[in-house]
């Protein structure tokens, strides 16, 4: 069985460039989302084994959309893997210590990416 | 002589009686000796004067009647009479012998009469004149000597008194410095002493040679000369009349004149002469005098032009010139600008000036200017010999004769030029000169005092513009802390007038009551004598905040701590400055990067040709449109990196920091890319722990790593080495790569500076590598350097000491910089 992993990203052309990089690089299946609060929904309902979350998203943005995911029994459980422009280790630790699986930064090798987010998430690849 | 008897023994009886009484009677001493020497006869004279009575002498041979050495003087000058000369060892007797000879052969018309000195019988002795003639017997016989001898004691001490009279009085007039003479009733010189051919170049005979003495004064002052004497003649003596007598070479000569008439029965015999020269005294008077006016002038303090015109007036009248010129020197230019003149109330001189105004002169072919090239007095006697300089030309035309400039000199440095001209022709003359340089010297301590005074003006209203026109507020403190000056836009950040804040102790107006504690460092600071510098909350009057940046400046006079200065200003603008600009920078790396985040995973997927077979050379073009888009990314990543550290605060962390580990880190972080370059990385074991950011430090190393392997050839090796110091630790990076060029080993820290341009396009760097380094270095207080290998390849080296020094410094941590930078 292949792994399934939720992407929520406001920008729709990294969306698409991520999804493709997982389902062609990795072979996961993949579904997204295009903010925080699609993002919450379709995790509750989808129920994928791991979410890619966008920090910066206008309106409901990373954090936001994490405390959600926490609050509700439903997507407790689900890790959350971050993804952030902002490349400062200091930053990167911030959201660290949110309680998250892990933290990659943008821009990202889509060839690359699978092996990132298996690693943070103690996957084999 | 036929008073001697022929046959009879040398005796008084021999002596006939009526020659006898002849004899004894003459007052002049007469002594009758035999042939044999014996004396025959003393008359009673010759017994007064010797103090001897004849019996003590009569029938002796012996007795030595002439002064020691006499006796053989008198005789060698008888025998010169004949020719002869005596044996200088001859005794008395054969001395005798040969006079006696000698004056009975010499004709008696032929011996001379000798002077010499004749001994009493207490050894004293007395001047004589001495007549020697031969005593003869009736057949003619010679039987001894007749000795008359004149005492000449009296004559001669008389006629000495005369002359040392005479000599006295010739001396005194031929020494006297000054001028005596005696004239005739006709005005011709009768004597006239040396003293006259000092003053007037004439010795006496070619005064006495002139017809009239007045005839040796200038025509200037002939008339009045005359005058007197005429009434001297009348009977109406002159006592030490002025008369100023210019002399042929261009001086004046000051004479006082005393003339007074002898006379006998009535009738003028003779005019007394006595002058004097009184010319330096008068010119020492006339100096004192101009000095005295000079220093009134000064005193008064009239602006300079008024000083310096009266100055120049007083100085041309005493000395009698005719126009007086000062030039100033303009030393920016190095030329003299016309500043004040005075000339003799007359049309030439008024007309000279009058052509001086607004002049400027540079020319050191011109008398000022040469007095300026030169820095010495500058004289020209004659001015047709200068005629070429057109000043000196147009002064001709004026009716000039001599000129002459003087540099009017403070120090080392001239000032100023005084120029000065007179129609009569003056020879450079000491005195004068003397005079005028005095007068330059007050006028120099004049000028200066005045040019400093100006620049202090100057200076005090530039300062004062200057603390107007600042934005920052000023305050100057006493010692105590309290305002005693404040500017105003320290008054509109008070937002309280400035005569309200002065007086008030500064730490009160910035922190009112009850708004900071006991340990506030301001109150500290401005109560305290150490130099300070920091942000603080500062309050205006009406109570509003606001971030406040201030510098404390202690003032020492003379070691003494004598008050403060504390300049302040609002820095709200600059924390509102800070946070829009980091939000831009988030917003713009953000907005950067989200673009190049789909560029290049969508670039990334195409060329690993999961997605489809792609031919050979759309590969090509998706391989370049990929590695741009990472070096955009890596530029961007630099740049907001490089202002982040630059200016964010909390940038860098402060942590206890082991060097190993970070050492360790960044070659592992390199070390796939060095393998794959074929270089070796070397690296010690020193262990240090400093304060500092270590991902920050390990970004250091990591780049200067990555530098010196790109940069590296094959088979290479490049080391990393720790020194552990006094005040830190250094941490090297060698490479054996193609070295820096030395002109660019300081400027290859700065942004996109790259030892070749293309580098950054061949090599990958974004050009922003080293810059960040540094400040990232700089940040923990450290300093970073190349230097050239030996051999070859470079050495990049940081120095971080062991605790950053704070940039709101202590004194003690400047010390410790200094220290560091020493080293």
């Amino acid at each position: 069985m292949p792994h399934n992993i939720l992407i929520i990203d406001d920008e729709d052309d990294i969306r698409a460039v991520a999804a493709l990089s997982l389902e062609t690089v990795a072979g996961w299946e993949v579904a997204t989302a295009n903010s925080g609060a699609q993002g919450v929904e379709r995790a509750e309902s989808l129920q994928p084994e791991a979410i890619l979350l966008d920090v910066m998203m206008p309106g409901m943005d990373g954090r936001a959309t994490f405390a959600a995911l926490q609050q509700n029994p439903r997507t407790a459980a689900i890790p959350v893997v971050l993804l952030t422009a902002k490349s400062q280790s200091s930053e990167r630790e911030q959201l660290a210590a949110l309680g998250v699986a892990g933290v990659l930064t943008k821009p990202f090798d889509p060839l690359t990416l699978p092996g990132a987010i298996a690693a943070v998430l103690g996957w084999d690849t | 002589m036929a008073f001697w008897k022929k046959e009879e023994r040398t005796s008084r009886k021999s002596v006939e009686p009526e020659f006898r009484e002849i004899v004894d009677s003459a007052g002049s001493m007469i002594l009758v000796i035999g042939t044999d020497g014996t004396v025959l006869h003393v008359n009673p004279a010759a017994e007064r004067l010797l103090g001897y009575y004849a019996s003590e002498l009569v029938g002796q041979q012996t007795v030595e009647i002439l002064a020691p050495g006499e006796g053989r003087r008198v005789a060698a000058e008888l025998l010169r009479l004949r020719g002869s000369s005596i044996d200088p060892n001859a005794g008395p007797r054969e001395r005798r012998t040969a006079v006696v000879g000698t004056i009975g052969e010499v004709a008696p018309s032929l011996v001379p009469t000798i002077e010499t000195r004749c001994r009493r019988k207490d050894g004293s002795t007395f001047p004589v004149m001495v007549q020697v003639s031969a005593l003869r017997d009736a057949e003619g016989t010679m039987r001894g000597l007749v000795m008359v001898g004149l005492d000449q004691s009296a004559t001669l001490e008389q006629q000495q008194a005369t002359r040392e009279s005479q000599e006295r009085y010739r001396d005194l007039f031929e020494n006297s410095s000054e001028m005596i003479a005696t004239l005739s009733p006709g005005g011709q010189f009768l004597y006239a002493n040396p003293a006259w051919k000092r003053s007037f170049g004439r010795d006496a005979e070619e005064l006495m040679a002139d017809s009239f003495f007045a005839d040796v004064f200038h025509e200037e002052c002939r008339a009045y000369v005359k005058e007197l004497f005429r009434e001297a003649l009348d009977g109406h003596a002159s006592d030490r009349m002025l008369v100023r007598n210019p002399t042929k070479d261009g001086r004046m000569l000051e004479l006082e004149l005393s003339l007074s008439r002898r006379q006998k029965a009535g009738n003028p015999l003779a005019v007394r002469c006595l002058l004097r020269d009184v010319t330096q005294q008068k010119n020492r008077e006339h100096r004192l005098a101009l000095q005295l006016a000079v220093s009134q002038i000064m005193a008064e303090n009239a602006g300079l032009a008024t000083a310096a015109e009266r100055v120049l007036e007083v100085l041309c009248v005493t000395q009698e010139w005719d126009l007086g010129v000062l030039w100033e020197v303009d030393a920016a230019w190095d030329r003299l600008v016309f500043s004040t003149a005075w000339g003799a109330p007359e049309l030439a001189a008024e007309s000279m000036i009058r052509q001086s105004v607004g002049l400027q002169t540079v020319a050191t072919s011109e008398l000022a200017g040469k007095a300026l090239a030169k820095g010495r007095t500058v004289w020209i006697r004659d001015l047709t010999e200068a005629a070429a300089d057109p000043r000196v030309a147009a002064a001709i035309r004026h009716g000039m004769a001599s000129g002459w400039a003087i540099p009017v000199r403070v120090g080392n440095s001239v000032l100023a030029v005084l120029e000065f001209y007179c129609r009569r022709q003056l020879r450079e003359d000491e005195e004068a000169l003397a005079s005028a340089e005095a007068v330059a010297a007050s006028l120099g301590q004049m000028l200066a005092r005045k040019r400093e005074q100006g620049r202090a003006d100057d200076l005090t209203q530039q300062q004062e513009v200057l603390l107007n026109a600042v934005a920052d507020g000023i305050c100057g403190l006493d010692r105590g802390g309290r305002v005693t000056f404040a500017n105003p836009a320290a008054a509109r950040l008070l937002g309280a007038s400035a005569s309200s804040i002065t007086g008030k102790a500064i730490h009160e107006l910035l922190h009112p009551a009850g708004r900071c504690g006991a340990e506030c460092p301001l109150r500290e600071i401005t109560a305290g004598t150490a130099p300070h510098a920091g942000e603080t909350t500062m309050a205006r009057s009406d109570g509003k905040e606001f971030p406040g940046e201030y510098g404390f400046t202690p003032i020492f006079e003379r070691g003494q701590f004598s008050g403060s200065v504390l300049s302040f200003r609002d820095i709200s603008q600059r924390y509102a400055l800070d946070r829009m600009k980091d939000e831009f920078l988030a917003t713009a790396g953000h907005e950067l990067r989200t673009p190049l985040t789909s560029i290049r995973g969508a670039l990334g997927l195409l060329s690993s040709g999961m997605l489809g077979e792609i031919n050979e050379k759309g590969n090509n073009l998706l391989r370049i449109a990929l590695n741009n888009s990472e070096r955009v990314i890596r530029l961007i990543n630099d740049m907001l990196d490089l202002e982040k550290i630059q200016h964010s605060s909390d940038a860098i962390e402060h942590m206890p920091v082991q060097l190993a580990d970070v050492v360790q880190v960044a070659i592992e972080g390199v070390q796939p890319v060095a393998d794959a370059a074929g270089i070796q990385l070397i690296h010690d074991m020193v262990q240090a722990e400093i304060f500092g950011d270590a991902d920050r430090l390990t970004q250091v190393l990591t780049n200067l790593l990555a530098n010196a392997i790109k940069f590296s050839p094959e088979k290479s090796s490049v080391s990393v080495m720790m020194r552990v110091e006094n005040a830190g630790v250094t941490i090297s990076v060698i490479d054996e790569g193609r070295g820096v060029p030395q002109a660019m080993l300081e400027t290859i820290f700065d942004r996109f500076r790259q030892v070749d341009a293309s580098d950054s396009r061949q090599k990958g760097g974004t050009g922003l590598g080293l810059a960040i380094c540094r400040t990232i270095v700089a940040q923990h207080g450290g300093r970073i350097w190349a230097e050239r290998n030996p051999m070859r390849g470079t050495t990049f080296r940081f120095f971080l000491p062991w605790r950053r020094v704070e940039r709101k410094m202590e004194p003690e941590a400047v010390a410790a910089i200094e220290k560091i930078e020493e080293n």
